[in-house]
């Protein structure tokens, strides 16, 4: 039973390790873009 | 260089190789040596991940692009923080439950022998002469900027990661790349500051970039769609994906690092750091590169990078044309620093119209500049007869030994031993572990004690280690078959990937279609590489295809069951 908790706290924290990626990804995509444009410019 | 860089880069090694060496406890058997007993700490495998793939290719190579082109390149990675979540949620596990030393270990498991020997051999190959160039490119780059003996050179990267590989295995490489990565990143930062500080000697940081920014240096995305690009947006984010899904699902320099954690969990966790970190880190090196060029606004750059090449020209019967070039080349970087002070001036002032006007004026004294460069390489290439001339990865060294303070020259020169010491390592200790587990043990001698294997294992990395630094002497000589062995990996990376796509993704397939499958998506992309001009980043999405749909196709004209899934 322990397990199967630990498993599935294990599971809940990687799938918010996992949003967080995405959006870090988002984020820093969006401020290469808006560098690019301000500098650019 | 000064006797104190001397006594940092002696320094660095010294303490590299005591550390490496006292990482020998539990590497009395097979699986310390090779795996940690899978008992390592998510953060450490994390680092060590990175480490094997940042190599000193990427400290000058990237650098240099970043001078020469700006930031495009960091597209190239767009695809990687998700493909390390893919990864996490299906190799991850099953290799871990399949308690495999390596991932062609698994094919056997899931298909048969000859589909794991197959992978395994295209891996040696590839591996063994990567490794050899992942030394020599460092080397021949410090031998000719510093005018050190190459041979020399090779030995004093080379040798020591031999040595705590072959005797501390996995554990020494794993601690000693998160040593090795904190000396990257502490030497990049010292070069970030030292460029800030000079830059902001003429103008100021925001008007530096705006001046690289004038230049197109600071556009890192192209939302252009062209198979034949190698860097926009959609390269790296779909050709990218596949290309870091195979390096680090099918790679066994990378799949060996979190096979290394004490848990699925920590694995997981471990390819998060790159997930999160990867991006930033090489939007930071290129960014330096972006900065060197700016630096090299306020002070007058050599006319070409590569001091050997240059004076091959002086010798020749071209000596005064290029002293006529290198003239002109000064007075028009003379006046390329003029009107950048005045646009960074204008701008500074808040005059739109005449910051325009004067960005123009910059622009066109910085195309003089590139014209005579270009011109001092058609030079270059008559008087040599070398056709491929690019200096560009000669670049952030040059700056490094010019124009860096007493100290942090040699800090920075660790951490270019540091970057090449900390990939080869791993693909040592890779190398060992595919030819021992994959080829010895399997077919060689498959009853031995496990101490026949754990020094078979370490004579095994030794002679790799001496392979490797045998190759990096002679690649000075084989330029262009260097980039010939970089361009095989692209060829059959993204085949390997569809073979491990056909074992955990599906139940049907089987050996036969896996085998055939990985044969026909090399030659697929064989035929893409030789027959068309699309990028390279692209091979891997039609490798992949090809070898799942062929393989899929064969094992449904199996009659027998596919066998089922080892997890």
């Amino acid at each position: 039973m322990s397990d199967g908790r630990a498993t599935r706290d294990g599971d809940a924290s990687m799938t918010r390790t996992y949003v967080l990626v995405v959006l870090l990804e988002i984020l820093v995509l969006l401020g290469l873009w808006l560098a690019g444009r301000y500098f650019g410019i | 260089m000064h006797i104190v860089d001397w006594a940092i880069v002696g320094l660095y090694l010294v303490w590299i190789i005591y550390d490496g060496l006292k990482r020998t406890k539990g590497s009395d058997r097979i699986e310390g040596y090779f795996l940690a007993n899978r008992s390592l700490p998510w953060w450490a495998v994390g680092l060590s991940v990175m480490a094997t793939q940042l190599s000193a290719i990427t400290i000058v190579g990237t650098t240099g692009q970043g001078y020469a082109d700006g930031m495009s390149f960091v597209q190239f990675y767009f695809g990687l923080p998700i493909a390390m979540i893919i990864l996490s949620l299906t190799v991850v596990p099953f290799f871990h439950r399949a308690k495999v030393y390596t991932a062609y270990e698994y094919l056997e498991k899931r298909f048969d022998a000859k589909t794991r020997a197959l992978a395994a051999s295209l891996f040696l190959v590839l591996r063994a002469l990567s490794c050899g160039t992942i030394i020599s490119a460092p080397a021949i780059i410090l031998s000719i900027v510093l005018g050190w003996n190459l041979t020399a050179t090779v030995a004093a990267i080379g040798l020591p990661t031999v040595l705590y590989t072959m005797f501390g295995g996995v554990q020494a490489v794993t601690w000693t790349d998160v040593k090795q990565i904190a000396v990257v990143i502490a030497g990049m930062l010292a070069a970030v500051v030292v460029l800030v500080v000079g830059i902001s000697h003429h103008v100021g940081v925001s008007e530096a970039l705006h001046l690289a920014g004038a230049t197109g240096r600071m556009q890192s995305l192209d939302f252009h769609f062209n198979l034949r690009d190698t860097y926009t947006f959609w390269s790296g984010t779909i050709g990218g994906l596949f290309l870091m899904l195979s390096y680090f699902g099918c790679d066994q320099s990378q799949v060996q690092r979190y096979l290394t954690a004490k848990s699925v969990q920590e694995g997981r966790e471990s390819l998060m750091v790159s997930a999160f970190a990867k991006i930033p880190l090489q939007a930071l090196v290129l960014l330096t590169g972006v900065l060197v060029f700016v630096f090299y606004l306020f002070q007058t750059p050599p006319l070409l990078f590569n001091p050997v090449h240059e004076d091959q020209i002086r010798r020749s019967a071209q000596a005064g044309a290029y002293h006529d070039l290198e003239t002109e080349f000064a007075r028009n970087v003379s006046a390329r620093r003029t009107a950048a002070l005045a646009a960074a001036a204008a701008r500074d002032r808040g005059d739109a119209a005449r910051a325009h006007d004067a960005e123009q004026a910059f622009l066109a004294a910085d195309a003089r500049v590139r014209t005579a460069r270009q011109q001092a390489v058609g030079i270059l290439k008559q008087a040599t007869g070398d056709q491929e001339y690019t200096d560009v990865n000669y670049v952030f060294p040059t700056f490094v030994v010019t124009s860096m303070p007493i100290g942090l020259v040699g800090l920075m020169i660790a951490a270019i031993f540091a970057a090449a010491m900390s990939a080869s390592a791993g693909e040592l200790n890779s190398l060992a572990t595919t030819s021992v587990i994959d080829i010895y043990r399997r077919h060689v001698n498959t009853s031995a004690s496990d101490r026949h294997y754990l020094l078979v294992s370490k004579l095994a990395t030794g002679v790799w280690g001496l392979f490797a630094c045998v190759v990096a002497v002679y690649a000075v000589n084989l330029g262009s078959l260097i980039e010939v062995v970089n361009k095989f990996g692209s060829y059959f990376y993204g085949s390997l990937l569809g073979v491990f796509v056909l074992a955990i993704g599906t139940k049907r397939a089987t050996g036969r279609g896996a085998f055939w499958g990985l044969i026909m998506g090399m030659l697929a992309v064989g035929a893409v590489g030789f027959g068309t001009d699309v990028s390279y980043l692209w091979y891997n999405v039609v490798g992949v295809v090809v070898v799942t749909v062929v393989g899929m196709v064969l094992s449904y004209t199996d009659r027998a069951p596919a066998p089922t899934a080892a997890t």
